[in-house]
């Protein structure tokens, strides 16, 4: 095999499939009919950078950055870098970068691309790109220091100084020549550069003179004086280490000399090499996964009860940016319903993004600019309903997807890599989690960090990765949400659909219990634990809840349905308790309502069987009559009635309707409130008082002559009891 | 390896679940035991759980975490989670790093650890550094005597336990004393568990058998083995006497060895019987602030005599006075009997690490399958509130609506209807109210006991009942412990103290001696529907619904 990168010949199929499969973000854009390269057109960043260049693996990344260093890599220099790789290696990734536009060809070399080679930066300055950092002078000067012949371009003289401070054992000469204080400063600003204390405040890869000093070293810098400040006439500073090193251009400095760096020419020449590693982290020995409970039933569960929470506690939107609920809402939420805050805030910026959740504007207060507007955050109930309807595989799947395509460039690139990256494990395994990282950062340049941190947090929340005891893989339904949703829909229908139901209100079921069972007990239950099994307890307020969507008995009927063993009896009544108990109230509607001060009346008035009145508390009673057939019936007994806030005293001259006459002093006064029944428009006042007339117009008269409160309710005559309330 | 016929299931969380039908499920159960407590034992499925006390008291006992990582995999039905495994290697990995002994300089005690880090941090710990004495050397910190147990449970809190390598006294000698009744198969078990063949390891710590199943005879058998002066703490001069009563049966013991030390009597003997009561006297004419044994003089009993046995009957019941002496007498053997051990207040890991850990438990329903005690049916028999006392319950503060809802009058009713039904049977009423057992007893004609009878009244009561003279005897919460009444088949609950658990199960304990009939034994509970007794029910029985015992609820119109 020649020495020479073998790019320049047509690619032939496995060529293009091999570039195609470095590239899942393209091949996915192309698979989905897209071309493969418009998609990042927006403001942030170049597409080639963003996408192509972010796909990269290892020894493609690290052959651009070598690119980049040299003005183009030969084969030979790069087998020189990376001794350990074979040719193969290095032509199959000269070839993917090729094809992939990032590079080219120009004789033996291998360039960047103009796009890239502007886009990639490294992490110090080049003496070879030394321009805007070095002036002629300065650069003629290192010449004379080194002990050469300082040619007359800029460009030469900076390419000679290259030639010898690239070179490393013309460096190691160089160095050696130093004082002990200058190879000191020399010693701590490399140590500095590798260990990563850099600064990119002005120069990228440039430390701090005084954090890296010594104490003395730094007072001598100041005593003297940079060079450039006001000093005495004549007088000539005596060079300090800095500047021994300076001079050299053993280190670059900027004007003030208070920021240096060590020129990349220089760190390679050190270090031996651009890279201390090129082989890529092997694949990872898979794992096999446990089963584990099918995600979807939780995933949409936790969806089903963030929306109920919402509902019940409508958020605040933040007043800033999307005005989503803060943080701290989500949490509180999570504390709420048992589940994990970082998967709520997931679930809850997801809920948002699919429409499930919209925001509401309040009136506004204040006024100028004190104007604030409120904004809360309420389910959308016909999105909310539609949602719910769907089935179990299509929520999941609706929620992944979301996940999947929204958010920013960076993150949604992540997780294309990072999935198809565990989807090439063997179906059923995952890796260790500390290898994961390693691995996943190898395979692509972007799979590293919080953004890798974020997606794989993301993963097991939505449940289509698995963290088992540290190992990290799909689970099978997490492939089938991916790639094969007509297998998810067989998946949910697959699995045991039994548990054990105990007495103790423990519903013990298989980890792998049919999702479609699993949402239902979910439903009405809640997760105790989960390992080889998952076990449940039946919990009152869940049941009630359910209760409120459909009958207790179907509630109990679903556990003697997938029971394996006889539900034992104190369960079956536990259930109908709790679906009776959260909801015991029902809206009926009433004849009227009947209260009195005086209790003791009142017990007698519902003694008169035809009223049907029933005592609901002291004071008050219902009937079923109408207000007319109540006051008839009373009076009829010898009891007066008077309106509602309309004042009135005891005693009547006649009952309406004919009614024999009744002594007023016979009567006991009882206060007729209301008569409507439900959904009958109000009565108008004359309406009501059609039936009580005559003893209001007793009770005007009697409040003149003094025996009741002018226009106020009439005095009973007799006293109520104490503690009548 | 795992086997999908292996009964057991590990949870993430550390809880077992044992399938009882499982082939192996006897032999996962015997290793399962030794690491772990079980939690509940309903029909199906038994639940064990793993904690870091249970762990140490494993490796206290000479378990490795390798043993427990193989009884884990080899029983297991799917594969254990590699976090659990390395779990249990962490936590048994803390125990014994540091050591208590004797140390023969000071004539105390000194806390020993090899990694002087170690030692330093344990001695910087808020709850240990009071503890900790002067700095014998590099490796060694003086233990005053009496800080024994409070630096034991504090070690534990720390998560560093201490294996206690001090050794026990020996106390008197109890000479020429043998027990004359024969131990059943799983009494041995539990006093060998207990005993350990006097080894260090042993000698300290719980049993926890049913009500019925004779604990009282281990402890005469736990007595007999110590052969040492035993102080045996008890809950009520009935329960003392009727231990005086076993004492005298079952063992060579004579009268003139066995004292009582109770408010009655003062009497101390080489076997000397205390209640709870008596030893938690408070002196009120002593300061608040004064130390724990000036306020409570009879906690001097403890002190009195060189005991080499302590036996705390019904150990869940011990009060925190009793507590604090028990932390000072760690050189001591120590047994706790129980049924429930089961505290509202959450303190169950302090009779574990004050007394020691629990050695031997056995399932009530395992119990009751082998004949040892009776099996029980349960019944909740729910009544309704008349109309009137409705409406009152609905108006009253909810202080006052459980008594509203426990003395409904409908459960008068009900409970002539059970007693008629059970005609021929011996009956116990319990309940909680003074006010409507009074009325009980009125309603049934038959003697009614509660903490103002007197203790011969008491005494004659149950000796009638005993003997067969009263079929029907009504009893307050004064019944619910350690009151042995063989007979006893019937209980009805017509009243009780909120939600409380244990004294479910130990009311149902009363009738749970073995019938010489072989009869079944009926609980009922009368209780009434929708209101706050209804859900303390629910409460009541999550211990016996845990033990596998299923209520039958029947709606009494």
């Amino acid at each position: 095999m020649g020495e020479v990168w073998e790019v320049a010949d047509a690619a032939d199929r496995a060529a293009l499939a091999d570039a195609l499969a470095a590239q899942p973000l393209v091949a996915r854009r192309i698979a989905n009919g897209q071309p493969p390269q418009v998609p990042f057109t927006a403001m942030r960043a170049n597409p080639v950078v963003e996408e192509l260049f972010a796909s990269l693996d290892l020894v493609g990344t690290q052959l651009c950055y070598l690119a980049k260093l040299n003005g183009g890599a030969t084969l030979a220099a790069a087998r020189i870098e990376a001794p350990e790789l074979d040719v193969a290696t290095l032509q199959r990734a000269a070839r993917r970068l090729q094809l992939s536009g990032l590079a080219g060809l120009a004789g033996d070399r291998l360039v960047l691309s103009d796009v890239l080679d502007d886009a990639l930066s490294l992490s110090q300055p080049t003496l070879t790109g030394a321009g805007e950092y070095l002036t002629s002078d300065a650069a003629g000067q290192a010449c004379a220091w080194l002990g050469l012949e300082a040619p007359r371009r800029k460009g030469e003289r900076i390419a000679q100084l290259a030639g010898v401070l690239g070179d490393r054992d013309r460096l190691i000469a160089t160095l050696s020549e130093l004082g002990p204080a200058a190879t000191e400063v020399f010693e701590r600003v490399l140590a500095a550069t590798l260990d990563g204390h850099t600064h990119g405040y002005d120069v990228p890869g440039s430390v701090l003179v005084y954090e890296v000093l010594p104490d003395e070293l730094q007072r001598s810098r100041h005593r003297f004086g940079h060079g450039y400040g006001s000093r005495a006439a004549g007088v000539v500073p005596p060079r300090s280490p800095l500047d021994e090193l300076c001079d050299r251009q053993l280190l670059g400095s900027n004007w003030s000399r208070s920021q240096v760096w060590v020129w990349a020419e220089t760190l390679v020449a050190l270090r031996g090499r651009l890279f201390d590693r090129w082989t890529p982290h092997p694949t990872p020995s898979s794992v096999a996964l446990p089963p584990v409970p099918h995600p979807a039933a939780a995933v949409a569960g936790a969806v089903r009860d963030l929306l109920a929470h919402v509902a019940a506690n409508a958020p605040l939107g933040k007043r800033t940016g999307g005005c989503e609920p803060p943080v701290k809402y989500w949490r509180s939420a999570a504390k709420a319903l048992g589940l994990v805050a970082e998967q709520v805030l997931l679930l809850g910026e997801l809920a948002i993004r699919i429409g499930l959740l919209v925001p509401l504007t309040g009136p506004t207060t204040g006024r100028g600019r004190n104007a604030t507007t409120d904004i809360r955050w309420h389910p959308e109930p016909q999105r909310a309903a539609a949602f719910d309807a769907l089935p179990l595989g299509e929520r999941w799947a609706m929620i992944v997807d979301q996940w999947l395509h929204d958010g920013a460039l960076e993150a949604c690139a992540c997780r294309v890599l990072l999935l198809d990256l565990l989807c090439g494990l063997p179906a059923g395994h995952g890796v260790r989690a500390s290898e994961l990282g390693p691995w996943a950062a190898d395979r692509h340049r972007l799979l590293r960090g919080a953004v890798l941190d974020d997606a794989i947090g993301a993963l097991l929340h939505l449940g289509v990765a698995v963290d088992s005891g540290g190992v990290i893989g799909l689970g099978e339904s997490g492939r089938a949400v991916l790639h094969d949703r007509p297998a998810l829909a067989q998946l949910l229908e697959a699995g045991a659909s039994t548990f054990v139901c105990q007495p103790d209100h423990s519903v013990i079921a298989p980890a792998e219990l049919r999702p479609a069972v699993a949402e239902q007990l979910r439903r009405i239950a809640t997760l105790e634990s989960h390992g080889g099994a998952t076990v449940w307890r039946l919990d009152a307020a869940a049941i009630g809840r359910e209760a409120l969507r459909r009958p207790a008995e179907q509630l109990v009927a679903f556990l003697h349905e997938h029971s394996s063993v006889p539900v034992p009896a104190s369960v079956e009544r536990f259930v109908l308790d709790s679906a009776r108990v959260v909801a015991p109230l029902t809206v009926s509607p009433a004849g009227c309502v009947v209260t009195g001060v005086d209790v003791v009346a009142l017990a007698d008035a519902a003694r008169i069987k035809a009223a049907k009145l029933t005592v609901l508390a002291p004071g008050v009673a219902v009937s079923p009559l109408s207000q007319d057939k109540v006051t008839e019936v009373l009076l009829a007994k010898g009891i007066a009635l008077t309106a509602a806030g309309r004042g009135g005293g005891p005693g009547a001259d006649t009952a309406p309707g004919g009614l024999p006459a009744i002594d007023p002093a016979s009567v006991t006064p009882v206060w007729l409130v209301a008569h409507r029944p439900l959904g009958d428009p109000l009565p108008s006042i004359g309406a009501i008082g059609a039936g009580v007339g005559p003893l209001q117009h007793a009770a005007v008269a009697a409040s003149i002559a003094g025996d009741g409160p002018p226009g106020g309710r009439a005095r009973p005559r007799r006293r109520p009891p104490k503690d009548s309330s | 390896m795992t086997d999908p016929t292996n009964p057991l299931i590990v949870q993430a969380d550390l809880s077992v679940l044992v399938e009882v039908a499982a082939p192996r499920y006897e032999d996962a159960r015997g290793h399962l035991a030794r690491f772990a407590e079980l939690e509940k034992s309903p029909e199906h499925i038994h639940t064990y759980r793993i904690s870091p006390l249970s762990l140490w008291n494993a490796a206290a006992s000479g378990l490795s975490a390798g043993d427990v990582a193989a009884a884990l995999t080899g029983f297991a039905k799917y594969p254990v989670a590699p976090a659990v495994l390395s779990q249990v290697h962490d936590l048994m990995g803390r125990y014994g790093r540091l050591r208590l002994v004797a140390d023969h300089d000071t004539a105390g005690l000194a806390l020993v650890a090899n990694e002087v880090a170690l030692l330093e941090e344990v001695s910087r710990h808020k709850q240990v550094a009071p503890l900790l004495g002067d700095r014998l050397d590099g490796n060694r910190i003086a233990v005053r005597r009496g800080d024994r147990g409070a630096l034991k449970q504090a070690l534990v809190h720390a998560g560093w336990p201490a294996a206690d390598e001090a050794g026990y006294e020996e106390g008197n000698p109890l000479d020429h004393v043998e027990l004359c009744a024969e131990l059943r198969s799983y009494q041995s078990d539990a006093l060998a568990a207990w005993w350990r063949d006097g080894a260090l390891e042993g000698g300290s710590g719980v049993l926890v058998l049913p009500c019925g199943a004779g604990k009282t005879i281990i402890g005469l058998g736990a007595l007999v083995t110590g052969g040492a002066h035993t102080l045996i703490i008890v809950t009520s001069v009935s329960s003392a006497r009727q231990w005086r009563r076993e004492l005298l049966d079952k063992t060579t013991l004579t009268e003139g060895q066995i004292g009582e030390y109770s408010g009655q009597r003062k009497d101390i003997r080489p076997v000397t019987i205390a209640t709870y009561n008596v030893l938690t006297w408070d002196d009120r004419q002593v300061d608040r602030e004064a130390d724990m044994f000036e306020r409570h003089p009879h906690l001097a009993l403890f002190d009195q005599q060189q005991w080499g046995l302590i036996l705390y009957d019904e150990v869940h019941l011990l009060p925190a006075p009793v507590f604090r002496a028990t932390a000072r007498i760690q050189a001591v053997r120590r047994l706790g009997l129980t049924a429930t051990l089961v505290r509202e207040d959450g303190k169950e890991p302090d009779v574990f690490s004050l007394i020691g850990p629990k050695r031997y438990e056995v399932p009530w329903r395992e119990l009751e399958g082998l004949g040892w005690i009776a099996p029980a049916h349960c019944s909740e028999l729910r009544v309704r509130l008349g109309d009137e006392d409705r409406l009152r319950y609905a108006l009253a503060e909810p202080s006052e609506r459980h008594h509203i809802a426990a003395t409904a009058p409908a459960k008068l009713a009900v409970l002539e209807r059970l007693v008629a039904q059970h005609r021929g049977d011996r009956i116990l009423v319990i309940g909680q109210f003074v006010d409507q057992l009074e009325r009980v007893a009125a309603r049934l004609d038959a003697p009614l006991i509660t903490g103002r009878s007197s203790q011969k009244t008491r005494d004659e009561r149950f000796e009638q009942f005993r003997a067969g003279e009263l079929p029907v005897l009504v009893v307050s919460k004064i019944a619910n412990f350690s009151i042995d009444l063989p007979e006893a088949n019937v209980a009805i609950q017509v009243s009780g103290q909120f939600g409380s658990r244990q004294e479910e199960a130990q009311r149902l304990g009363r009738i749970m001696r073995p019938k010489s009939d072989g009869g079944q034994a009926s609980f009922y509970s009368i209780v009434t529907a929708e209101t706050v007794e209804q859900a303390f029910a629910l409460n009541r029985q999550r211990f016996l619904a845990e033990q596998g015992y299923s209520y039958d609820i029947i709606d009494v119109d």
